[in-house]
């Protein structure tokens, strides 16, 4: 199936009359959106800042307790940003920003696995007052400066198509 | 209203509407601004419901510094993008929504960030904050989202 059969398939399911079918379906979902992008833009500015050797007297627990939150507008956003491309699959297929949003989104998602994998597991044996290693703080600001440029490029959809 | 008509006509307002980058970087910075403020205040609400216990009020505190950083860059993006349309926005009743619940956040905010500073040490870590400031930090969610609601809405003035 290429991507042109793919696109008229999603524009004609029912998912897709219900999110084009009320003017404020549409909205409400952005709102839901920009809440979800604040939500795990709070949670990440916390956590990364820890990752990079800001300590500010946070305790290294708070990477573990405040990743829940992250998931959480990452789930919220997920899920909206499905009904988007549901909803108008024509215009996000052709459209530049998306494109690049979605690139990275991948990078952002890699960096987090490899975060996960990698590099949690040693922070159990750290202690308050442990610093990362380079390449353990570089993770954290490739994970900020990525989110950051997936909310941009999102912001962008609207002028770049 | 005259005022408003004569900052529209400026060559700002031209550049912000007309030029390739003026918009679109205008509300970039917004979203970012609005990322940064919110969630993080997001986060200082949820600790003063009792979770992320890990956070220290202080470090709270600090970050209410760079909440007002996110809020100074939405209010410099916020007056680019109003003045090519001001007249228009003054009429809107989303944008007066928008504008009274900032108002709203912003001193709720200045209240927590007062209490914070004074009585937190009180406060047993293990709990969260007292009820009445647990209710504040309800609110303040409720008006930060209703805040981006209505931010959103801007954009579909009369279409409804």
């Amino acid at each position: 199936m290429d991507l042109n059969t793919a696109v008229n398939w999603m524009s004609e399911t029912a998912l897709s009359g219900w999110v084009t079918g009320s003017p404020w379906i549409w909205p409400g979902l952005e709102t839901l959106h920009f809440f979800g992008l604040s939500v795990l833009i709070g949670g990440l500015v916390v956590m990364d800042l820890r990752v990079m050797g800001y300590k500010f007297g946070l305790p290294l627990g708070v990477v573990f307790q405040i990743m829940p939150l992250v998931f959480a507008g990452f789930a919220i956003n997920a899920c909206t940003g499905f009904l988007f491309v549901m909803g108008d699959p024509h215009r996000y297929a052709v459209n530049y920003a998306f494109k690049v949003k979605m690139v990275l989104l991948l990078c952002a998602g890699l960096n987090a696995l490899w975060f996960s994998w990698k590099i949690s597991p040693q922070m159990k044996t750290w202690t308050e007052d442990t610093e990362g290693s380079r390449s353990i703080k570089l993770v954290g600001a490739a994970s900020l400066i990525l989110w950051f440029g997936v909310g941009i490029h999102g912001r962008l959809i609207t002028f770049f198509g | 209203m005259v005022l408003l008509r004569w900052f529209e006509e400026t060559r700002f307002s031209d550049w912000v509407l007309t030029s390739m980058i003026g918009f679109p970087l205008m509300l970039s910075l917004h979203a970012v601004g609005m990322a940064i403020s919110v969630g993080l205040l997001i986060v200082l609400n949820l600790r003063l419901l009792g979770l992320f216990q890990v956070i220290s009020w202080s470090f709270m505190l600090r970050a209410l510094g760079l909440v007002w950083l996110g809020l100074c860059v939405n209010f410099l993006s916020g007056v680019a993008l109003f003045l090519p349309r001001g007249a228009e926005y003054v009429r809107d009743p989303a944008f007066i929504t928008k504008i009274f619940l900032i108002c709203v956040g912003v001193l709720i905010t200045r209240y927590l960030r007062k209490i914070l500073a004074s009585q937190s040490e009180l406060w047993h870590v293990s709990r969260g904050a007292p009820p009445r400031l647990r209710f504040c930090a309800v609110i303040s969610i409720l008006v930060w989202f209703g805040t981006i609601m209505s931010g959103r809405l801007i954009a579909y003035i009369g279409s409804f």
